[in-house]
């Protein structure tokens, strides 16, 4: 219950602190008027009074929120289409596309955690130089990198907007790289930590391999590290998305956020930020109901 | 009229081409790449020239630009103009009709023409293209004439534009919500708008049946390419690629530091097309200090050393400007080449004498203890890599000058405030246009941004005034012309503004494209593409 508590109230101060940001500097009739000479003062006149902008700021923010309550997203200022209709056919590609990012990174991490950690210092040297370098380098440059390489030199997957998986392979493949990087780190350091401990010794008494010991036994307890990662991978998907999706020319919420973002349009940011608040706040909801049947222990806590 | 030049001159280029080429082939989907989204898919309250790019082969004007540089009938058969310019008659064609099978006829022209001027369409440039439009009368099933409040010799370049073609009267009616996002569109064009995905493409289909081309268009009858799909790709390497590897057959704005390499490119060619209109300048803001003394606006002028900036920063693919129009555009005053330009020594004195002889710690002249600085902000989303080089190149010379600029990147609602209050001592804006009207815009003191116009260094000179408003009474063109001549010598002797640059729209183009011939945009046409068999 508070944890549902607490989840709204992240809600809430996102939008609030949408409306604030967005409604403090600028002037609102220059984005709702869009690209293009400055409007004339009737047309100006005529906005003003249309949208209810010479209103008190907190007449306006209640209006606003009190529509948001309704579940009326509102009519974007620039497209002139309700942000419902606008965001349906942008919500389906960057799920793809983060889900897959998401499903390789974390597959690759649990790849490279299982079979290339604990041999030998010089391997796990190269692992962390890999991983650093994986976070490290700007996800916007490895695409540029991998669309000029793998579809403008070698023609092997489309470049432009491509939906279907051919289109998926290259930028999900980009955006998984820092995932990938930042969990094996994590990961080999919890397996590592793992196989020094008294139970690893016991395990390995019984006449279990190295490989039986990781995969049954320590490889689980990196995963507690990874999970609660997630808050920091969802931001790493979100981030990734605006770009990749610029880069590679696919549609998404990241390049509609962009859009309206630097046209100040008010109901479309907001319900991209609520979309993603909704996902972190679900997401992190999910992780917590997870964890304790990964982790015994936890499970134990609970009860008790 | 530098449009109709335009025209006739890609023209002939397409006939040769075709000539060589065999006859068009029907069908084919053309891949189109270009670098901005559209705002609004009705061309009534769009702002952005890529609508009126786009939008071309969906609706026909009134009238069009001719080869030899005169107005040529198109959905008017013909018109006649009253000797006191104020009201202009219009006969329309009769068998023209809407791609949704509604007549075209005078009524649709009302309609349309009501649209753009009712408020809750919150038309901006194309409404001003109206000019003192007064009233519409319908005065047969296929004839309307147009009334003025005063003479407009800009009405019939107005009328030829995208902006001002016509909507069904049923779209009007029924669908007016969805003209914007692109959901509903009905015009009179060989293609119609099939589908827009936000932020990714849109999609046109040929239209059956169509056969009322402008005079002077290659292609009498229906389009000869199936359709053509159009990807919005912001970045620039994307576009590159995309068309380098095949994954389009046209890329638009192909940038400056690529196109030596495209060019080598076997399987492509690069076609460069002027742009009629204002190149990109510097207008300084002459109603506060530092730029409201007209000698620190002519040392500017004279700081700025634009033969070595052009060539260094675009590897001489564009040419710098000698006035605030482009040599393509009509009235281009091309005596202005060589009366003004870089040198230091009459900055220097300029500054002197303006009293900012001083100097401060980091270099720069002071004037009573205050720093000679110029707040120059930018609205980010609207800007491009060739032009944040060329402003850092002009801070960089004004430096050396003494004279410090301040670059500031801003969102554009931000921007658009500042503007509106005038808290800014340089803007830059390049304006395509074919039509040196343009200049109003520009520089007459009724044209204030806060009126909706685009006076950019907030001029009031009297003497402007009274030449850009004997241009837009006189019907005749070597009058206008020579006014616009004038005013052209006055805003650089005056030092209102520092042209800089003229750049072509560089278009990259697959082997197997045809028949191309190009808009007054520099656009190709679209109607009269084809695509070879590959």
């Amino acid at each position: 219950m508070s944890r549902l508590a607490s989840g709204v109230f992240v809600l809430w101060g996102a939008a609030t602190l949408c409306f604030l940001v967005l409604s403090l500097r600028g002037d609102t009739v220059s984005a709702i008027v869009g690209a293009g000479p400055p409007p004339t003062p009737e047309l100006r006149a005529r906005i003003v009074a249309e949208y209810g902008l010479d209103d008190p700021l907190w007449t306006r923010y209640l209006r606003w929120l009190r529509s948001l309550l309704s579940g009326d997203l509102g009519w974007s200022y620039q497209r002139e289409e309700p942000v419902t209709h606008l965001l349906s056919s942008q919500v389906g590609p960057t799920l793809q596309l983060a889900v897959t990012a998401a499903v390789l990174g974390a597959g690759i991490a649990v790849l490279v955690t299982a079979f290339l950690t604990g041999r030998g210092r010089a391997a796990d040297t190269v692992l962390t130089g890999l991983s650093v370098l994986s976070v490290s380098v700007p996800t916007f440059w490895v695409g540029a990198l991998m669309l000029g390489l793998f579809s403008f030199a070698i023609p092997l997957f489309p470049a432009i907007g491509d939906t279907g998986p051919a289109g998926l392979v290259l930028p999900s493949l980009t955006l998984a790289f820092p995932i990938a990087g930042a969990l094996t780190q994590v990961m080999a350091q919890e397996v590592r930590t793992a196989e020094s401990m008294p139970f690893a010794l016991t395990v390995r008494a019984r006449g279990a391999t190295d490989r039986r010991l990781r995969l049954n036994h320590t490889l689980r307890h990196s995963l507690l590290p990874a999970l609660t990662l997630t808050g920091w991978i969802l931001g790493m998907l979100i981030g990734g998305a605006v770009l990749i999706e610029n880069v590679f020319a696919r549609p998404g919420l990241g390049r509609v956020l962009v859009a309206a973002a630097a046209g100040r349009d008010l109901p479309v940011v907001t319900a991209v930020v609520l979309l993603s608040a909704t996902a972190f706040v679900v997401i992190n909801l999910v992780v917590d109901l997870v964890l304790p049947f990964v982790d015994p222990r936890l499970r134990a806590e609970v009860d008790r | 009229m530098s449009g109709g030049a335009l025209l006739g001159l890609a023209g002939c280029a397409g006939v040769q081409r075709l000539n060589t080429a065999g006859p068009p082939r029907k069908g084919g989907t053309l891949r189109f790449a270009v670098a901005t989204q559209a705002d609004s898919w009705d061309p009534h309250a769009a702002a952005t020239d890529i609508t009126a790019v786009l939008l071309r082969p969906v609706f026909d004007s009134l009238v069009a630009y001719g080869a030899d540089g005169t107005f040529r009938p198109w959905l008017a058969t013909g018109w006649t103009v009253t000797p006191d310019g104020l009201a202009y008659t219009f006969r329309l064609r009769e068998d023209v009709t809407f791609s949704d099978g509604e007549p075209f006829n005078a009524a649709a022209v009302r309609d349309n023409l009501a649209h753009i001027v009712d408020p809750a369409t919150k038309s901006g440039f194309p409404l001003s293209l109206l000019g003192p439009l007064a009233k519409v009368d319908v005065t047969g099933e296929h004839t309307v004439v147009l009334r003025m409040s005063e003479p407009y010799s800009s009405l019939l370049y107005a009328l030829s534009t995208t902006y001002l073609g016509f909507h069904s009267p049923r779209a009007l009616r029924e669908h007016r919500k969805e003209l914007a996002s692109g959901k509903f569109l009905a015009g009179t064009g060989p293609f119609t708008l099939e589908s827009v995905v936000p932020n990714q493409e849109a999609v046109f289909r040929r239209r059956p049946g169509y056969r009322w081309p402008s005079q002077g268009t290659l292609n009498r009858g229906e389009a000869y390419l199936d359709g053509y799909r159009v990807s919005f790709l912001p970045e620039d390497q994307t576009r590159v690629g995309a068309v380098g590897s095949g994954q389009v057959d046209v890329a638009d704005e192909m940038p400056s530091a690529r196109l030596s390499t495209l060019r080598k490119q076997a399987g492509l060619r690069i076609e460069q097309n002027p742009v009629p209109g204002s190149p990109y300048s510097y207008y300084l803001n002459v109603s506060r200090p530092p730029f409201d003394d007209p000698a620190v606006r002519r040392a500017v002028q004279a700081s700025i050393d634009l033969d070595a900036i052009v060539k260094g920063v675009f590897r001489g693919e564009y040419q710098r400007a000698w006035s605030v129009l482009t040599p393509k555009t009509q009235g281009y005053a091309a005596d202005l080449a060589g009366t003004w330009g870089y040198s230091p020594e009459t900055a220097a004195r300029l500054l002197d004498e303006a009293g900012y002889s001083g100097r401060d710690g980091d270099g720069y002249r002071v004037r009573g203890g205050v720093r000679l600085r110029a707040e120059f902000p930018f609205a980010a989303d609207y800007s491009t890599a060739d032009r944040r080089t060329f402003d850092v190149a002009l801070q960089d010379s004004l430096r050396k000058a003494g004279i410090e600029v301040v670059l500031s990147a801003v969102d554009s609602a931000e921007f658009a405030s500042r503007v509106i209050a005038g808290e800014y001592d340089v803007k830059s804006v390049a304006w395509a246009s074919a039509d040196p009207a343009v200049l109003r815009e520009l520089f007459h003191s009724q044209r204030f941004l806060a009126k909706g116009g685009s006076n950019q260094g907030r001029v009031r000179d009297p003497q402007l005034d009274a030449w850009l408003d004997a241009a837009r009474a006189t019907l005749d063109p070597q009058e206008r012309n020579a006014l616009y001549s004038k005013v052209q010598h006055r805003v650089i002797e005056q030092a209102y503004v520092v042209p800089a640059y003229t750049s072509p729209r560089s278009l990259a183009l697959a082997e197997r494209v045809r028949g191309v011939r190009y808009e007054v945009s520099g656009t190709p046409a679209l109607a009269d593409l084809w695509l070879a068999d590959s």
